[in-house]
């Protein structure tokens, strides 16, 4: 008590036991790591708090790690949140069979809607219609000018469905092959029971024989068909090839029409519609699909 | 790696926002990319590396993880995850990982990114959107026109 006396500190330090080490912490001193972690209580520092929700980089960094429903659930958040995950962050994938039954139900609800975001979902998704910004012109197919208006192109080609649907073991970085280089778009057609047509490339050489059974069947040439596209605005654009898709209810069944009732009027390539008919809780909603060759 | 290691032979002092210093070896801060390529500067050689934007309790544990890290490259992997799972369920604050992901990106140091942004994200996976705004503080400003929409829209998320 007596050596304490020297040391001109406060009286409740003199009391302390350690006040030396005390003195040590509170004043800024080189020293080393110990290696066990010393945890205090965290100060409580909402600025920082509120950084990390409006820094994109790391809330970026947080949201990839979160699986398919949350980020939904997300959107919700505010409207930063929402275009963040609708436009930047790509689709953590599932394992193809659980990814299969596990998005199903969610497409039919998103289908409903007609929400489908391509950059969110899996690329099965991208078999249904995306919003449409122009959901007004619907049943004026959208010239070349207006290509502002068309959804992103999808992260994931449709091609992968084929995969997808053929072997379960397909591994996720299959899937997540780079984007082949044409984007698909769909439109409802409500009032039109004429027949559809579609630009249309084999993207993959294991489909080329489906290609070609299309083109066999062909009744008329492609020039002479009412092309959707043929009556655009804008008709100094050089007009995509198009390739007439006959309607599902004329075509041959083939082994798979039991998915379906056979009456379905789907005219997009087969394995579109082949992964559709899986899909698709009602049929009647996809009636053109148009596959560009951007 | 460019470093060559020459173990307690260079040391790098870091000033955290506070005014704290650390003396670490290099082979430890470099993993950091940030201090890496000051290093690399040779901003070192003048006294220590100021880094602004952490405050020394947060600098402390980044240490900490780096110094796990940097010594036990040929260890278990096990082991490594072991300490890491205790490493953030000691920082059971969102605040304290916020700040330590914060402390992260700046640094730049990838392995604690990672972690830590998993951790936030298992977080908030089971909370609801007003959960996630209290939690860091984030304005709703959809109008409630909006906020119906966006709710419809990503409904079966909600199920």
């Amino acid at each position: 008590m007596h050596t304490f006396k020297h040391n001109r500190s406060p009286p409740h330090q003199i009391c302390s036991p350690l006040p030396a080490t005390i003195s040590n912490l509170q004043s800024p001193a080189r020293h080393h790591i110990s290696p066990p972690p010393p945890r205090r209580p965290p100060p409580i520092s909402l600025s920082t708090a509120e950084m990390i929700g409006h820094n994109e980089d790391i809330l970026a960094q947080i949201l990839i790690h979160l699986p398919f429903t949350s980020l939904g659930k997300f959107r919700c958040v505010s409207k930063h949140w929402h275009s963040l995950i609708t436009h930047h962050i790509p689709p953590r994938l599932y394992p193809p069979p659980c990814g299969l039954l596990y998005l199903r139900h969610e497409l039919h609800e998103d289908a409903r809607h007609h929400t489908c975001q391509p950059s969110l979902h899996h690329p099965l998704l991208l078999l249904f219609p995306a919003k449409p910004a122009n959901t007004h012109k619907r049943h004026h197919p959208s010239p070349p000018a207006a290509t502002k208006h068309r959804p992103q192109p999808p992260l994931f080609s449709s091609s992968s469905l084929l995969p997808l649907s053929r072997q379960a073991t397909t591994t996720a970085a299959q899937l997540a092959r780079p984007a082949t280089p044409f984007t698909a778009t769909y439109t409802h057609n409500h009032t039109s029971r004429r027949r559809h047509t579609a630009g249309h490339q084999p993207p993959l050489p294991h489909l080329a024989r489906d290609a070609n059974n299309h083109h066999r069947r062909h009744r008329r040439p492609p020039a002479a068909a009412p092309s959707r596209f043929s009556s655009s605005p804008s008709p100094s654009a050089a007009p995509p090839v198009t390739v007439r898709h006959e309607q599902a209810r004329s075509r041959r069944p083939d082994r798979r029409s039991f998915l379906l009732p056979r009456r379905t009027p789907l005219s997009a390539p087969r394995r579109v519609e082949f992964a559709a008919r899986l899909l698709l809780p009602a049929p009647r909603r996809l009636q053109t699909a148009a596959v560009k060759v951007s | 790696m460019s470093i060559t290691t020459e173990n307690n032979e260079k040391m790098i002092t870091l000033m955290s926002s506070d005014g704290e210093e650390f003396v670490v070896e290099e082979a430890v801060a470099a993993q950091s990319q940030t201090i890496k390529h000051l290093i690399e500067d040779g901003c070192s050689t003048e006294g220590s590396i100021p880094l602004p934007n952490v405050t020394g309790r947060v600098l402390s544990e980044v240490i900490q993880y780096c110094k796990k890290h940097s010594s036990s490259d040929d260890k278990e992997e096990k082991e490594l995850e072991a300490w890491d799972a205790e490493f953030v369920k000691a920082a059971d604050d969102h605040v304290a990982l916020t700040d330590l992901m914060m402390a992260a990106n700046f640094l730049d140091i990838k392995g604690l990114l990672d972690l830590v942004a998993q951790t936030l994200a298992n977080m908030i996976t089971g909370k609801s959107p007003e959960e996630v705004r209290r939690m860091w503080n984030i304005k709703n400003d959809f109008t409630p026109e909006e906020a119906e929409k966006v709710r419809k829209e990503n409904q079966w998320a909600f199920e």
